[in-house]
């Protein structure tokens, strides 16, 4: 089995081989670091996956979140609103989620119940400029 | 996209590449049946021809910020999911705790925490039909901080 991640500062490579051929899956895995081939097909092929991915997956509502968390820059709103999936150019695609944080209601929330007059919070502009970024 | 965008993609895997993969910024780890020096053997052989630049450890912007200021701490957060799903997750933050790898300190919390048997948080949680599962554990998300 290999296979590989990144996380937050670090990016993992790694495999397992039954042993009579380690050296040679150790040979091999070595050559990705030293000299990789990036083939145009192999990376076409990835960026294909990767943008299916995207596409077919709503984001799990937890990665905003993370963010509103751990984004010390980030001044949240008491009542937001953001879409599930990655907002598209064209208008909100996938569920809605709405996050309200607690204590007192968002002063430009008139009403309980009512559309907030922040539509787009500062979470979702910070998302919009990494998609543009990443784009 | 990125074509439209002029941008090839391709040339930056290999730019990145060669400005980040340097020996300088890489750890291996080798976990065989072999006797060690022979594992060693190994690696230096196949391993030695990564090119070593010297290269600048990604600067962290971030590094020194708190990421818990007063304005994110004593707040609740109210997400509705788009699974049917009921999750509570209290977090605190804490200190780095990378350099105490060797002892793992908040492993006693976790455990105690996280325990299932009876007595536990979890038992009485089930008893009272509250929850039907618990996790507790320390969650290190960037270097200098961390939390639980």
């Amino acid at each position: 089995m290999s296979n590989a991640y990144t996380s937050m500062e670090n990016t993992n490579y790694y495999f397992d081989v039954q042993q009579e051929h380690f050296a040679g899956a150790l040979d091999r895995f070595a050559q990705f670091f030293i000299k990789p081939l990036f083939t145009q097909s192999a990376t076409d092929r990835e960026l294909n996956a990767i943008e299916c991915e995207q596409r077919a997956q709503p984001r799990s509502p937890c990665s905003p979140l993370i963010r509103t968390r751990c984004c010390p820059q980030l001044r949240i709103p008491r009542t937001y609103r953001t879409t599930c999936g990655a907002p598209s150019r064209s208008g909100a695609t996938g569920s809605t989620w709405v996050a309200l944080l607690s204590s007192d209601p968002h002063p430009l929330l008139s009403a309980a119940g009512e559309e907030p007059v922040l539509s787009r919070s500062p979470l979702s502009q910070v998302w919009d400029r990494e998609q543009r970024d990443a784009g | 996209m990125p074509k439209a965008n002029g941008v090839d993609i391709r040339e930056q895997l290999l730019e990145f590449h060669s400005k980040y993969y340097s020996a300088n910024l890489m750890r291996l780890v080798v976990l065989g049946r072999e006797p060690l020096d022979e594992l060693e053997k190994m690696v230096t052989e196949l391993f030695s021809s990564i090119p070593s630049t010297d290269a600048p450890k990604p600067s962290l912007s971030y590094a020194g910020a708190e990421p818990f200021g007063a304005e994110q701490m004593g707040h609740t957060v109210y997400v509705v999911p788009v699974k049917e799903l009921r999750l509570l997750s209290m977090t605190w933050p804490l200190p780095a705790q990378q350099e105490h790898f060797e002892v793992k300190p908040t492993r006693y919390l976790s455990h105690l925490l996280g325990h299932e048997s009876a007595g536990s948080v979890l038992a009485l949680l089930k008893k009272e039909g509250l929850a039907d599962s618990l996790s507790a554990g320390e969650g290190s998300a960037a270097e200098g901080f961390s939390s639980l």
